[in-house]
């Protein structure tokens, strides 16, 4: 009786390991610095107010602090890891913002289809970027970024403690498991005072194909402040696209050096 | 004999080496004084910050700041017109931000001015062009002075940057001038506990007073310079030339999505005296 109580206990044991080791393979990559990812947002935003742009707060993502965004249309992001270079690009069909981190230099540029067809780019002027330093001081202390806040979340609830900041919050496995559809899922988890946060990472597979968050709880005015994202991965792998480190054909750099 | 004035000179050896170690340990005198006006209930405090004026003060349960007394136009005109520009200023004592009494105030002009509890500042329907997202940094005192009041209740910092202590006095050269330095340090640290690198903060007297505060990122083996601040005033009081408002400066509310928003229509609330 003792025997088959261990052997289920280790079994269990094995297969929580078994089952969040799915996750470990994207942690690797995340920390080894090498990647390309691509997602979509496909989030329903509930309509609670009559502006068409609301503003986002201090929260951690390429738009930090104040940029605003449209409610009614669904963000897409591509983020590129290579070592010390980096780019991402986060917005609508027509609109995106990008960043292109090269070494110690950081090129912020939008990029929006022409009237002619393709791309156009504007970093200080149409068509021209100068590079900014490296803000050093907000990668350590508030961690790097990974397109919009709801996705940076996504991702820096996997990286591995070392390899980000002690502002940043560590989610733990809570559960695992297969929905009836026959799709794995690994369920992460974090209390933060009021606010509950919770991330599904959903496999086919091996691969990871959606991620959905939550986080709800009351502020210190006792009013419910709830969020949630829904996003589809199109892509996650540890090649990055060295295509999109370095500046588009259409964008000169200004920087004097 | 010989024993003795041995010993002697060995204790007075000790006593210079201890004070002389002391001397290198301690504070610049004045630092304790700005310690006490930043963390009172009063102080005004002016300071370039990369060309651009700032202006901080508290008055009892006011905050008040401005950036750049009239603004980018009004500065070109100072270097243009300064009779201009002194008439200018003359007329603008109002702060571009406030907080009284659980209420964050915009000044958009001397006599009319945006309001927003404090409850509503995480509302994300708040009108983006109000910028009410960046008022923490606003009314807060800069990181490098913030090192006198590292808990000052707008100075917002991450977890994982530590409250920064006091390493060594020092002499430093900047600009070709000297300057008696005091360095403390803040260590940020990774989500593993471990030490991933360190913010210098060096608060440079002239002649006794405050005269530079600057800060530096240790990382990567490097020193990056984050930002440099030439202080002009630290007052335990508001200054004749500092804010001054009447209390019958035009009251609206914030927008915050609805209709009247929408319409660019703020409504009405009161004057400043009746609302604080």
């Amino acid at each position: 009786m003792k025997k088959i109580f261990l052997l289920v206990t280790a079994l269990l044991i094995l297969s929580a390991q078994v089952e969040a080791a799915k996750i470990d393979a994207y942690q690797k990559i995340l920390d080894g610095g090498q990647y390309t990812i691509r997602y979509e947002n496909f989030t329903p935003v509930p309509r609670i107010t009559n502006r068409n742009v609301v503003e986002l707060y201090g929260k951690n993502g390429l738009a930090v602090g104040t940029n605003n965004f449209f409610l009614n249309r669904p963000l897409s992001g591509v983020i590129v890891g290579d070592g010390d270079n980096r780019y991402e690009e986060v917005g609508y069909k027509d609109f995106f913002q990008c960043r292109l981190v090269k070494g110690g230099e950081n090129f912020i540029f939008t990029k929006y289809t022409s009237k002619r067809g393709g791309f156009e780019y504007f970093g200080d002027k149409k068509g021209k970027v100068t590079a900014n330093p490296r803000n050093y001081l907000v990668e350590l202390l508030s961690g790097i970024t990974f397109g919009d806040v709801n996705f940076t979340e996504m991702m820096t609830a996997i990286i591995s403690d070392a390899k980000k900041s002690s502002s940043q919050r560590k989610y733990k496995l809570m559960a695992s498991g297969t929905t009836p559809d026959g799709l794995s899922y690994e369920d992460f988890a974090i209390r933060d005072g009021e606010t509950v946060s919770a991330i599904r990472y959903q496999f086919d597979g091996d691969e990871l194909k959606k991620i959905f968050f939550a986080s709800y709880g009351r502020n210190e005015f006792g009013e419910l402040r709830a969020r949630r994202c829904l996003v589809k991965i199109l892509e996650f792998s540890a090649t990055p696209d060295r295509n999109l480190l370095s500046l588009p054909s259409g964008l000169v750099d200004t920087t004097k050096r | 004999m010989w024993n003795l004035e041995c010993g002697i000179w060995k204790f007075l050896l000790a006593v210079i080496v201890l004070l002389a170690s002391a001397t290198a340990q301690a504070e610049q005198p004045k630092a304790q004084e700005y310690r006490r006006i930043l963390s009172s209930e009063s102080f005004y405090v002016e300071y370039d910050d990369n060309n651009v004026k700032r202006i901080i003060a508290q008055d009892g349960s006011r905050r008040m700041a401005r950036t750049n007394l009239g603004g980018t136009y009004r500065a070109l005109v100072s270097v243009l017109n300064p009779l201009g520009n002194y008439l200018a200023n003359e007329n603008e004592k109002f702060p571009e931000f406030m907080y009284a009494n659980g209420k964050y105030y915009k000044f958009i002009e001397n006599d009319f001015a945006l309001m927003l509890r404090a409850d509503q500042l995480g509302d994300e329907n708040l009108n983006p062009s109000e910028g009410w997202g960046t008022i923490y940094e606003s009314l807060s005192l800069p990181n490098e002075l913030a090192v006198l009041n590292w808990h000052d209740r707008f100075h917002k910092v991450p977890d994982a940057l530590s409250e920064p202590v006091f390493v060594a006095s020092m002499k430093k050269s900047v600009g070709g001038r000297e300057y008696d330095c005091d360095r403390y340090e803040a260590k940020i640290t990774n989500a593993a506990g471990k030490n991933s690198a360190t913010i210098v903060f060096d608060l440079c007297y002239a002649n006794g007073e405050l005269a530079l505060a600057q800060s530096a990122l240790l990382a990567n083996g490097r020193e990056y310079e984050i930002n440099r601040l030439i202080v002009k005033k630290i007052l335990p009081n508001i200054p004749s030339g500092g804010f001054k408002l009447n209390g019958k400066e035009k009251v609206h509310a914030a927008g915050t999505g609805d209709m009247n928003d929408l319409l660019e229509n703020p409504p009405f609330i009161g004057r400043l005296s009746e609302v604080q």
